[in-house]
């Protein structure tokens, strides 16, 4: 029987014995009448050998592990466990921070404890500036700014009907994010903050970077708004202003 | 695919299939025992390729029971545990490794004013001949893509679980493992290693 020459898959599939049932014989039929494949097989085996020898140079030794270990892991005694831990962790770090000398941390408490509690005195005596907050910072009840990496996501987790996002692009380094007139959970990540359990229709304000390689806004897995080096991409209009309104109740954009 | 947010929207959609509902005392043996079996098949497995990938054995160690953590929390086997596994491990080291270089940002302008010590040795200056590190230096010249290909075929995956957890065509698995291999020797060779 003739059968055209193995090709690149049918070599790796034919070592890893991943060869379909159907084409098996008819492969192996050839093998044993073609020099050339047989050949070529067998110098994929001893390549692969040699990559699975050299391999075995990064190895080190595995850990005694037993199952019930693991688990154990999944115990909510173990989860609480691990969240007082972090929680004494954080606190300690919060305390190194705060009293180290140099670093701003003390500053930037010292200020939250002064907006919050309305200390507004300083201890020379002299009345301190105001401090010029945004128009609607006065019903700001949550909000968090972070510096977006190369690609950062806003997500939503769900449609919020009746509640309204309002992006304006800014000189400044920082993502912002306020919600203002109800509530809602942030959750931050490593390039991502996630807001769900949005309540009492709330406004969210966000401060879209301009120098911000990518910043896109998702809501419930689709994507409302992207911001790149090549421009906005939306279909909410920007206003006078130059701020987009978007709708967070029924998604506009794409995939 | 981003290395952030919820573990389940990590996972490639191949293999972050339906849950079936575990109820009833039988469902929830049986899930246990498919666990424990799982786990003395493939926690040694998982654990070389995330050691062989990261370097770190305790790493390793750690991620790999992560994972096995995660399918544990899950409550039910996905369609295929393997590579969903594999899936959630990358994720995890993806994590790790994103969190580890926000940290070295952050760090770099506090520990470049107080740390004086001496500069690392040049490239000239490293000792040849160390075979673990003439792989290891031979396998960062691969494209991650190629690295997790042959770590993957060292340890006997299928190409099914293959392809379902670094999202591939499964019928071209092969042509890209055997590219990957072909890459691993001319980077071994370049870093002066002798193929035999």
């Amino acid at each position: 029987m003739s059968v055209r020459h193995l090709d690149e898959e049918q070599v790796q599939r034919l070592l890893h014995g991943e060869m379909a049932p159907s084409v098996s014989a008819s492969v192996r039929d050839h093998i044993d009448v073609c020099d050339e494949c047989r050949s070529r097989v067998d110098e994929s085996a001893r390549e692969e050998t040699t990559v699975r020898a050299l391999m075995e140079n990064l190895d080190h030794t595995p850990p005694l592990v037993d199952v019930r270990t693991v688990k154990r892991r999944t115990q909510p005694a173990f989860a609480l466990g691990r969240w007082a831990a972090g929680v004494l962790l954080l606190l300690a770090i919060g305390g190194v921070a705060y009293a180290a000398p140099g670093l701003p941390f003390r500053a930037v408490v010292e200020r939250l404890i002064t907006r919050v509690g309305g200390r507004d005195t300083p201890r020379d005596g002299q009345a301190r500036p105001e401090i010029a907050l945004p128009p609607s910072s006065r019903d700001v009840v949550q909000g968090l700014a972070v510096l977006p990496g190369d690609r950062f996501r806003i997500v939503f987790s769900s449609p919020e009907p009746g509640a309204i996002a309002t992006l304006s692009l800014t000189d400044g380094p920082q993502v912002a994010i306020r919600a203002v007139g109800g509530r809602a959970t942030f959750t931050s990540d490593v390039d991502r903050v996630t807001i769900g359990d949005v309540t009492g229709g709330s406004r969210f304000e966000i401060d879209v970077p301009r120098g911000a390689p990518r910043v896109e806004i998702w809501i419930a897995g689709r994507r409302v708004f992207s911001k790149s080096a090549s421009g906005v991409v939306t279909e909410g209009q920007p206003d006078a202003g130059g701020a987009y309104r978007l709708p967070l109740s029924s998604p506009l954009g794409r995939e | 695919m981003s290395a952030i947010g919820s573990l389940d929207e990590q996972v490639p959609e191949a293999v972050s299939e339906h849950r079936p509902a575990m109820s009833g005392e039988k469902s929830a043996t049986s899930f246990d025992d498919h666990f424990i079996a799982l786990f003395h098949a493939r926690f040694r497995s998982l654990f070389r390729f995330l050691d062989r990938l990261s370097g770190e054995a305790e790493l390793a160690a750690d991620l790999a029971q992560d994972a096995f953590v995660r399918l544990h929390e899950r409550g039910s086997l996905p369609d295929k545990p393997d590579a969903w596994l594999i899936a959630v491990a990358m994720n995890l080291f993806r994590n790790v490794k994103s969190t580890r270089a926000r940290r070295r940002r952050l760090l770099t302008v506090w520990r470049a004013a107080f740390v004086v010590a001496d500069p690392p040795p040049l490239p000239s200056d490293r000792v040849e001949g160390d075979a673990p590190e003439r792989v290891r230096r031979s396998m960062a010249r691969l494209s991650e893509r190629d690295r997790q290909l042959l770590l993957l075929m060292a340890e006997d995956y299928r190409y099914r679980d293959i392809a379902a957890a670094l999202e591939l065509n499964e019928a071209s698995v092969g042509t890209l493992l055997a590219r990957a291999k072909r890459a691993f020797r001319a980077a071994y060779s370049a870093e002066g290693g002798t193929w035999e």
